[in-house]
């Protein structure tokens, strides 16, 4: 029980610094050296969230991605803390709009550097061409519209097929590079 | 609610801790990636850019050959095979809806064979570049061509060809051929062998 308290104090923590994280982006202002905030130390603690809904938005406030998940589990030490999403389905988004219906066993994001990555069979569908992906792991990188899957990928257009270990795409699966 | 905001807050929180793995790993690369489409298969690519056209239900792509072998395309229902160092095809579908290679150009090493069994006809090729149309029943060897031509009735070598234009519709296969020249003087040659008919 204490423990759990412990939890939800590292969550409080979290939830500022997340809120902090989602704002729009100012100019980084570096403060003085007398001016630093105290460091967020945080409770060792594990922590699981049932169902959740998680997204992020950018400046402009258009939706980057959308997950749900069975649960959330986490952990938390130090300055740091981490977690993963399981059993996951949700979009990414290109333009604040809906391209990429995807799934997987697990995912993480990283609002920082606005990536999700999906692993364990993940499926993914696009809306704009019907594009159907398989792989093991993808790597979204959203500021970049790119999708780095690996892991015996498997890419549909139809009765196109492609096949590679390694293959990167847009974020619509409209276009496909491979080897590289 | 209050869940879910704990969640995203979680969720962003933790990430702090993640290095975005997968971005540098480096996975082992699979010796044979492979692209079909109906009975249509490329192999021997490393290096390939592939685009989709949803509205016209086309797809384009641009295959660079491995060390070890060339680009390879195969199109048994078109009886095609193509082999170069670089590719570009485009599939599409016929007025039957059946998944075809619509068009291919390659270059540099290539070598092509078409060989239909009704009615017979056969062909060999070795050509700097080789451009194939699947509308116009259009193939176009240009540089250095090097052709060997078999149907029910002869026989055809062709050499020092710049260009050698294949019609391959099954009721008018043909042959134009544009022989290099040296100081003016064509060099081109073209053999052309009557087979022995059985009687039937």
């Amino acid at each position: 029980m204490q423990r759990l308290g412990s939890a939800w104090a590292g969550l409080g923590v979290g939830l500022l610094l997340m809120l902090h994280a989602c704002q729009p982006a100012a100019p980084p202002v570096s403060p003085r050296a007398d001016e630093r905030p105290p460091q967020a130390s945080l409770p060792e603690a594990r922590y699981q969230v049932l169902q959740p809904t998680l997204e992020q938005q950018d400046e402009q406030g258009n939706t980057l991605w959308k997950l749900k998940a069975q649960a959330l589990e986490g952990q938390s030490a130090g300055e740091q803390a981490e977690g993963t999403l399981v059993a996951v389905s949700g979009w990414l988004y290109r333009k604040g709009k809906p391209v990429l219906q995807i799934s997987a066993r697990y995912a993480r994001a990283h609002s920082a550097t606005r990536e999700v990555e999906a692993w364990g069979e993940v499926k993914a569908t696009s809306s704009v061409t019907r594009a159907q992906l398989q792989a093991e792991r993808i790597l979204w990188k959203a500021r970049e519209d790119r999708i780095i899957a690996t892991g015996a990928v498997t890419l549909r257009w139809g009765d196109l097929v492609l096949q590679d270990e390694r293959l990167t795409m847009d974020t619509a699966l409209q276009r496909a590079w491979g080897g590289e | 609610m209050l869940r879910g905001l704990i969640a995203t807050a979680l969720a962003t929180l933790l990430i702090a801790g993640w290095e975005g793995g997968l971005a540098q790993t480096q996975p082992q690369r699979n010796a044979n990636p492979a692209i079909q489409f109906g009975k249509t298969r490329i192999t021997g690519h490393v290096r390939y850019i592939a685009e989709s056209q949803p509205k016209t239900r086309t797809y384009r792509l641009k295959l660079f050959r491995g060390k070890q072998q060339p680009v390879r395309i195969e199109a048994p229902d078109q009886y095609l095979v193509i082999e170069a160092n670089y590719l570009q095809a485009q599939f599409g579908y016929s007025e039957q809806n059946e998944p075809i290679l619509q068009q291919a150009i390659a270059d540099q090493g290539v070598s092509v064979r078409y060989a239909r069994p009704k009615p017979f006809s056969r062909l060999d090729a070795r050509a700097r570049k080789a451009t194939y149309n699947a509308e116009q029943s259009m193939l176009t060897l240009e540089g250095e061509v090097y052709l060997e031509a078999e149907d029910e009735f002869y026989k055809t070598v062709a050499r020092n060809h710049e260009r050698v234009v294949v019609y391959l519709e099954e009721e008018s296969q043909r042959l134009e051929a544009y022989a290099i020249e040296r100081d003016g003087i064509p060099r081109g040659e073209i053999i052309i062998t009557p087979k022995e008919q059985r009687p039937k």
